[in-house]
């Protein structure tokens, strides 16, 4: 099971390492993200990965880890 | 403004690109724009409104961008206002636009307003603009694309923070106006109060802003929180005010580390209700409990008294300032 990291050590490499690797999970609670920021974030993915992930989607998500999987499964 | 509106979301073939067209749109358009473009949406898709089963994709987007656009529109009418602020928006230079009716400046304040990373302070600007009065307020609003805290300065403009405060200094004729004061939120709240006693202002306002503790600006001096003290003994600006929930741990380190650096208050924003937990964004609950306007009248006005919990009007928010 993959530990969670505290968000404001996300500041260090080590930790951003562990999350890259898939080895710490974030809790998008302790992101405190707006609604802005969600949109935002969606919009991202979209760009960068062509997955188009929307803001209602991302809600029933808790977890960095439930993204990736739901990216995964929406890849080509 | 429709028609530039149609072109861009013809382009759009998702739901998040026709949010990244709102977002650029909510960062830019005055409320009159905003009203404007409502209006004339309104009127074009009444047909598709009510019957559904015409929807193309493309409608179902055009759909999806009006209700975004009521969002904002809800969120202005928390002001209670029957008419729209009548702001008219000017490119100073690239990121810096004013917002004005451009009449007599002698009996208005000028707030020198620097964005956060998410370009906007805590909101689309219609919504700010809506909550004070355009007789009595002139908004330059400088927006920093990089995220690193106005650090970089502002491309075309300044190549540093110093050379960019001083690039606003040439900007701006303070004798012209009858208090100038410099208001920032997030990312964009230490550089106001920077260039608030750079300036020699009449305040200067961060809301969740960081300390100088921060690796943003640690990075570009040997030791900011020395520096920052230096510059506060020198000025002759002592209207510091720091802003923030009570419940986001952050906002309230770096409050603590603003006040070890310098003498500021510290207004901090909570809720009487156990549900309601006052995070970064503090501006936003007190937008959806119609507040804005007596809490922007409250900060913006100097000085501001110390008292213990006071309630926000009639609302569930409660405000206390200390030094």
């Amino acid at each position: 099971m993959m530990g969670e990291v505290n968000i404001t050590s996300l500041y260090s490499t080590a930790s951003q390492q562990a999350v890259v690797s898939g080895k710490q999970n974030i809790i998008f609670e302790d992101l405190n993200m707006d609604s802005l920021a969600s949109m935002e974030l969606c919009i991202a993915i979209e760009l960068e990965l062509g997955v188009s992930i929307v803001p209602e989607q991302l809600s029933q998500l808790s977890c960095l880890d439930g993204l990736t999987h739901e990216i995964q499964n929406l890849l080509p | 403004m429709i028609k530039l509106y149609n072109r861009l979301l013809s382009r759009c073939q998702t739901i998040n690109q026709v949010n990244a067209v709102h977002i650029a749109l909510a960062n830019k358009l005055t409320v009159s724009e905003l009203y404007k473009l409502y209006q004339q949406l309104r009127l074009r898709l009444k047909f598709f409104r009510y019957f559904k089963f015409f929807h193309s994709y493309k409608i179902k987007l055009k759909l999806h961008g009006l209700s975004e656009i009521e969002k904002l529109i809800a969120l202005i009418n928390k002001s209670g206002k029957k008419v729209p602020e009548p702001f008219i928006r000017h490119r100073v230079k690239r990121a810096i636009q004013l917002f004005s009716t451009f009449g007599s400046k002698k009996e208005k304040t000028l707030i020198i307003a620097f964005a956060g990373n998410a370009q906007r302070l805590m909101m689309p600007i219609s919504v700010f603009l809506q909550h004070i009065s355009a007789h009595k307020y002139d908004v330059l609003l400088l927006k920093d694309r990089s995220k690193n805290g106005f650090q970089n300065g502002l491309p075309g403009i300044a190549d540093d923070f110093e050379s960019l405060m001083a690039e606003i200094n040439s900007l701006i004729d303070k004798s012209e106006y009858k208090s100038v004061i410099s208001l920032g939120t997030s990312a964009g709240g230490l550089a106001a109060i920077w260039t608030a006693l750079s300036l020699q202002l009449d305040k200067g306002i961060s809301i969740g802003g960081c300390g100088p503790s921060h690796p943003t600006w640690q990075q570009t001096r040997n030791n900011a929180s020395e520096d920052l003290t230096k510059l506060f003994h020198q000025s002759s600006t002592s209207n510091l005010l720091y802003v923030c929930g009570d419940g986001y741990e952050r906002d309230i380190s770096s409050a603590r580390d603003l006040s070890n650096a310098i003498q500021t208050q510290t207004l901090t924003v909570f809720s009487a209700t156990e549900n309601m937990n006052i995070k970064h964004n503090v501006l936003i609950p007190i937008v959806k409990e119609a507040m804005l306007t007596c809490f922007l009248d409250i900060i913006l006005d100097p000085p501001i008294i110390e008292y213990a919990n006071k309630p926000l009007g009639n609302s569930k928010l409660w405000i206390k300032c200390m030094l």
